[in-house]
């Protein structure tokens, strides 16, 4: 018996942190997901499974992409054809209030709202019950897995869940660990962790993770996991990679004194020599053994030294974003005064002053993450001091650049 | 830095002079208008530069000579320099221990870090500011002390300055040109188009629903087309079988509208073999008469017996009827005789009136008629006449005596007499009448008719009558003549048809209508001679007996058997053999009629037979084929449209799905946050990064403040001549706290007081700066308001700042030349 596991497709998110791209990577990014998917049902079918198990979060009910929908349409009627059962179940970004409208080939079965079974008896007759449910609103706060069925009368018995470790209250189907293995399923596919992670090995209680990654936070390679049964009646669950595009972050090799042309030069040759396959988009780190000058500081922080690295990037990978490692040391400039000029940082470098500056900028979402979320106060106060220190060298003319 | 010299080429009303100084305090004095302001512009415009054309009052041209400006001796750390700038010349500055040139910037570095406007601030003060003095603010104060380079806080501020500059070019809050805000404004516009794009779902999942509500309908008018298709074969079918229905409903209606009982097979056999019978008998019998009529001797009996042996039958029958006819005929007879009687009668009576003869013609019937009734009227009318008359009478008569004797005896005068004449006139009218009227009258309607019909006129009321009895037995007569005719036509009528019967035999008895009885004469002949005939030829021939015999034989034979026939019939309830036949016959059709009834309805299966048991007639059915093939078109036509529909759905549909540009705008629209985030992060840490900076130097000079204020507090008790000890910072402003403890706002001290708190706050100000601020101070007499007292402790004050500053004076005091300690005094004149 074999199966596919896979979830988070997250076929209509865009790329997040991206910027300054070349139409052709643009266009092979906006395809990637959807690739992904193509790839899964190829997958699918050469490996013969007996089902599909999609568990949830195939789509964002938000954005309402015609293209995305199509295209899980069009996966879904092409398992159908080769007569590969789906079971699939909705998640908290593609909630679905009334599934009546959905008008699913004849092999897909959707989990309505209520946790149920469905049982497919594959060619060799093997009988498998699934059970799962789907999200019928954003949140869904109750812990769900003691409404699943005791193990049934058949050969497996697998259970599918969208959610988080948590306690009753949480927003995302909160469950422990211990609640699963208590059911004595064969196996749990589960989803929403975009991290492939494994939290029980025997019997399997699995996150796939999704089929592509979409933000630097997402590294490493991204697919759907093939499980066969064994001689033993276990599972074993092997990974299949499914994308191409991954997120990578990569520190550079370098030590000493770095000034722009040559630092971009030297990045630009180590990443052509260690990426040499498929497509990767790196997050680069400067390490602290580098020192910069502080026009190059500058550059770096400006950006333009980013776009420098991104106008040599090679076959096989992109520049995200560079970034220094952040050195603990003070700055000495301020000499005696240091603890008045920590005090003045503390009173000016705050969430609420970032706030009040910001005033209008927080009307837009993403900024308002971007500017108080993402960036805690430490991390503000540091990159001001990074800042403070290469403008006051620029200022004062104290560094020796040769530009 | 100190002034050694001052050398004017010109400037002012200076031409060719100098000045020389030394360290610490200088005094200038001079009185109005001998250009203490000059030289201190001079020195200004020495060291910052002079100002431009523009400014052209500050410029102090000189009026009597073309060269324009000089030049300074300055001494910087012990080394003495010279400054020159002379018109249009590049400033120049000279080391003068070893005359080498050095770089302008030099003397930026010296005066570093201040600019021209922050060492007025800071090293000038005159009177003028004094008395614009209203009140002094920490904040003012704060400002004083960083800008004048408190903590070498100048590097500092030019960065956060920097900072702001370019967090400007990237934002500004309502700005549209610096970079983030244009970026915004793109992002924006193309949420906007997103937006737009996204419109597009709900009309992909309308599209869809409709392509599922199209593919079921396609479906269920599939099944419908299919439906039809059957029906429309099965009725093409039962077309086919029409024809078998129809002859078979035919036999069946057939057989059901015979009511003839059921014959019985042994009826029929009895009938068929009597038939059977009957045949071979009248075959035998035709024969047989064949033989007779070939037997006579002399070919005229022969062809007498022959055609009466032919005919034999008939013969018999007519025969038999003969007595019939001959009564007949006896009667037609009579009735001729009863004619020509009539006729004789008739005949008589014209004779006798030839003149009535003429009223019976059919016009003059009626007159008689009339006449008739007019005669029999006369007496009664006569009496009605007279009743008539006399009623008539009675009122004529009445009203002319009435008006006679009115006339007579009433005194009506004129009117009397013409009373008299009418009475008379009545009278006499009622007279003439009674006299002349009735039998004229009479007479005179009797006349008319008379003529009318056909009598004399001038005949009596009884002659008439008699005359119309006359008409009348005439016309009786008349009457019976043609009723005896009549009745004898329609004797001889009867005769003749029965004679008619003999046509056939026209050859051997010709008949004739016109001669009746001798027609009947004939016949009657005829049967006789052919009676004697053929007595004759029985007697002459044993054969011909014997086959008379045999005829007879036959004959009665068959007689019997159409007895037989004839009973049979009766048994089976029909009238004679022929009612039989018929029914046989009839009865051989219903059962050949059943027999192909049941072939045919092997051949029409019950289904199709009940099916078209529902049709009256083929047009129904043909009806019913006609609607089915229009509900096809129908349906066809709908399927078209369908097919039309779907492929313009999925046309759309495919159109949707194909349009990437919803996920190229989101990936645009992503990577654009990732540049706005970008960029806003760089504009907040700058922002950050000035407010820091000037938060910091805040603090600092904070910090500093309280030295100050102590020192200026020193310097301030001094001045006040140690009335006021103290200057303390309450909140934002400044107070003055007395030895005794109390406490003046600024604006409540004197003006003098006031004064000189601002001249010990500078004072401590420069102390406090210290080594940042090795610059001379110029002091254009700032103390007119001071008394004597506080006058002498301020140039006390004066001196001892000018042991670390040179201080150049000015003034016009007269005791500043003698009084001020340790001072180098210049005179202008």
């Amino acid at each position: 018996m074999k199966f596919l596991h896979a979830a988070d497709l997250h076929l209509d998110t865009p790329f997040q942190g991206l910027s300054g791209l070349t139409p052709a990577l643009q266009e092979r990014l906006i395809t990637a997901p959807l690739m992904a998917l193509t790839r899964l049902v190829k997958l699918a079918i050469a490996e013969h499974v007996d089902f599909v198990l999609l568990v949830g979060d195939l789509f964002d009910q938000q954005s309402q992409s015609v293209q995305a929908q199509a295209a899980l349409m069009s996966a879904l009627e092409q398992l159908n054809e080769a007569q590969i059962p789906v079971i699939l179940s909705f998640g908290n970004h593609d909630f679905q209030p009334d599934l009546t409208n959905w008008h699913l080939p004849a092999n897909v079965h959707a989990f309505g709202p209520q946790v149920t079974t469905v049982t497919v008896t594959t060619a060799d007759q093997t009988r498998v019950a699934i059970s799962g449910f789907s999200y019928a609103k954003r949140w869904v706060t109750d812990d769900l897995v003691a409404t699943y069925p005791a193990k049934a009368q058949a050969d497996y018995h697998i259970g599918t869940l969208h959610g988080q470790t948590g306690v009753a209250g949480d927003h995302y189907a909160p469950f422990s660990l211990s609640e699963l293995l208590a059911k004595h399923y064969d196996y749990w596919a589960l989803g929403h962790i975009h991290q492939r992670q494994v939290l029980n090995e025997q019997p399997p209680v699995i996150y796939s993770g999704n089929i592509q990654g979409r933000h630097r936070g997402e590294t490493g390679p991204k697919g759907c996991l093939i499980v066969t049964s064994q001689a033993d009646h276990t599972l074993q669950p092997v990974f299949h990679d499914l994308t191409s595009i991954t997120w990578t972050d990569w520190t550079a090799d370098l030590t000493g004194h770095w000034e722009r042309q040559s630092l971009v030069q030297q990045l630009a040759d180590q990443l052509t020599a260690s990426m040499t396959t498929g497509y990767q988009l790196v997050t680069v780190s400067l390490p602290a053994t580098v020192e910069l000058g502080t026009s190059t500081e500058l550059a770096l922080t400006q950006g333009a030294l980013l776009t420098q690295l991104q106008e040599l990037a090679g076959e096989h990978w992109w520049p995200v974003a560079i970034e220094q490692v952040v050195t603990t040391d003070s700055v000495p400039l301020f000499g005696l005064n240091a603890t008045t000029w920590q005090h003045a940082g503390q009173t000016v470098v705050t969430d609420a002053a970032v706030a009040e500056l910001a005033g209008h900028l927080l009307d837009e979402d993403f900024l308002n993450t971007a500017l108080l979320d993402d960036v805690s106060t430490t991390v503000w106060q540091q990159q001001v001091m990074q800042l403070l220190t290469d403008q006051y060298h620029l200022t004062t003319g104290v560094d020796d650049d040769v530009d | 830095m100190w002034i050694k010299r001052v050398e004017i080429a010109g400037f002012g009303k200076f031409q060719q002079q100098q000045f020389d100084f030394g360290d610490g305090l200088q005094v200038v004095y001079g009185l109005n208008e001998s250009g203490k302001s000059t030289l201190r512009a001079f020195i200004l415009g020495m060291l910052f530069d002079f100002p431009s054309r523009r400014h052209q009052l500050e410029r102090y041209e000189p009026q009597a000579t073309s060269q324009y400006g000089g030049s300074l001796d300055l001494v910087v750390d012990e080394t003495p320099y010279r400054l020159t700038r002379l018109s249009e010349q590049p400033a120049t500055l000279i080391n003068l221990t070893n005359q080498a040139s050095q770089p302008l910037s030099l003397l930026d570095k010296w005066l570093a870090p201040y600019d021209r406007s922050q060492y007025l601030q800071l090293f000038t003060f005159n009177q003028a500011e004094l008395t614009a003095l209203k009140t002094l603010r920490a904040s003012d104060l704060n400002m004083q002390l960083q800008q004048a380079g408190l903590v070498g806080s100048a590097p500092w501020r030019d960065t956060a300055t920097a900072l702001r500059k370019n967090a400007d070019e990237l934002y500004k809050p309502r700005g549209r040109k610096p970079e983030l805000n244009q970026a915004l404004q793109r992002y924006h516009a193309l949420s906007e188009q997103v937006k737009t794009a996204k419109q597009r779902y709900p009309e992909y999942v309308s599209l869809q629903d409709r392509l599922q509500g199209l593919q079921a309908e396609q479906a269920r008018q599939q099944r419908e087309e299919e439906r039809l298709n059957t029906e429309q074969q099965r009725l093409a079918n039962l077309r086919n079988q029409w024809p078998l229905y129809q002859q078979l409903q035919q036999l069946q209606s057939g057989s059901a509208d015979d009511h003839t009982d059921q014959l019985s097979e042994a009826t029929i056999q009895q009938y068929q073999t009597l038939t059977t019978k009957q045949t071979e008998l009248q075959h035998a019998l035709a024969s047989a008469r064949e033989q007779l009529s070939q037997q006579p001797v002399d070919p005229q009996s022969q062809g007498l017996i022959g055609f009466y042996v032919q005919h034999q039958d008939q013969f018999e029958q007519l025969e038999q009827q003969l007595p019939t006819l001959q009564q007949a005929l006896g009667k037609h007879q009579t009735l001729t005789q009863q004619v020509t009687e009539a006729k004789a009668d008739y005949q008589a009576q014209s004779n006798a009136h030839p003149e009535l003869l003429s009223c019976l013609s059919p016009h003059k019937r009626d007159a008689i008629v009339d006449l008739k009734q007019a005669l029999t009227n006369v007496p009664t009318s006569r009496g009605q006449q007279q009743s008539a008359n006399e009623h008539h009478v009675d009122w004529r008569l009445v009203a002319g005596g009435v008006g006679l004797v009115a006339g007579l005896f009433l005194p009506l005068g004129a009117f009397k007499w013409l009373l008299i004449l009418a009475g008379c006139g009545l009278l006499g009218w009622f007279g003439w009448e009674e006299l002349s009227g009735t039998a004229t009258t009479a007479e005179n309607e009797f006349q008319e008719q008379l003529v009318a019909a056909g009598l004399a006129p001038n005949l009596t009321a009884s002659e008439a009558l008699q005359q119309l009895e006359l008409v009348a037995a005439l016309q009786r007569a008349q009457n019976t003549v043609t009723s005896a005719e009549q009745q004898a036509a329609a004797q001889a009528m009867v005769v003749w048809q029965q004679l008619q019967a003999y046509q056939f035999a026209a050859g051997w008895i010709p008949v004739d209508e016109q001669h009746l009885t001798t027609s009947v004469t004939r016949v009657a002949q005829f049967y006789e001679q052919v009676r004697q005939n053929m007595q004759q030829q029985t007697m002459t021939g044993p054969d011909f007996a014997f086959t008379q015999r045999q005829v007879q034989q036959l004959t009665q034979q068959v007689h019997e058997l159409t007895e037989q026939l004839q009973q049979l019939a009766a048994a089976n309830g029909l009238a004679d053999a022929d009612g039989l036949a018929r029914a046989i016959e009839t009865y051989a059709a219903q059962v050949a009629n059943t027999a192909s009834a049941q072939q045919l309805q092997q051949q029409l299966s019950s289904t199709d037979l009940a099916a078209l048991q529902a049709y009256a007639t083929l047009a129904d059915l043909q009806a019913a084929i006609t609607t089915g093939r229009n509900q096809q078109a129908v349906v066809q036509q709908a399927l078209t449209d369908q097919t039309a529909d779907l492929v313009t759905t999925q046309a759309q549909l495919k159109q949707l799905t194909e349009d990437g540009r919803y996920a190229i705008l989101r990936q645009q629209q992503a990577n654009m946050q990732t540049e706005i985030t970008v960029l806003a992060r760089q504009w907040m840490t700058r922002q950050l990064g000035a407010n820091w900076i000037d938060q910091a130097l805040q603090l600092l000079t904070q910090q500093q403040l309280p030295q100050v204020l102590a020192q200026a507090a020193v310097i301030f008790a001094q001045l006040t001549g140690k009335r006021y000890n103290e200057i303390k910072l309450a909140d934002e402003e400044l107070l003055a706290i007395t030895t005794t403890g109390a406490r003046f706002n600024v604006a409540e001290l004197s003006t003098a007081t006031k004064e000189q708190l601002y001249l010990a706050l500078r004072l401590a100000l420069i102390n406090h700066l210290g080594d940042q601020a090795r610059l001379p101070l110029m002091i254009d007499d700032g103390f007119v308001n001071f008394d004597e007292h506080r006058r002498q402790a301020a140039w006390q004050e004066l001196a001892e700042v000018a042991q670390q500053h040179q201080v150049i004076y000015f003034t016009n005091e007269t005791a500043a030349l003698t009084q001020l300690p340790t001072a180098t005094v210049q005179q202008l004149t």
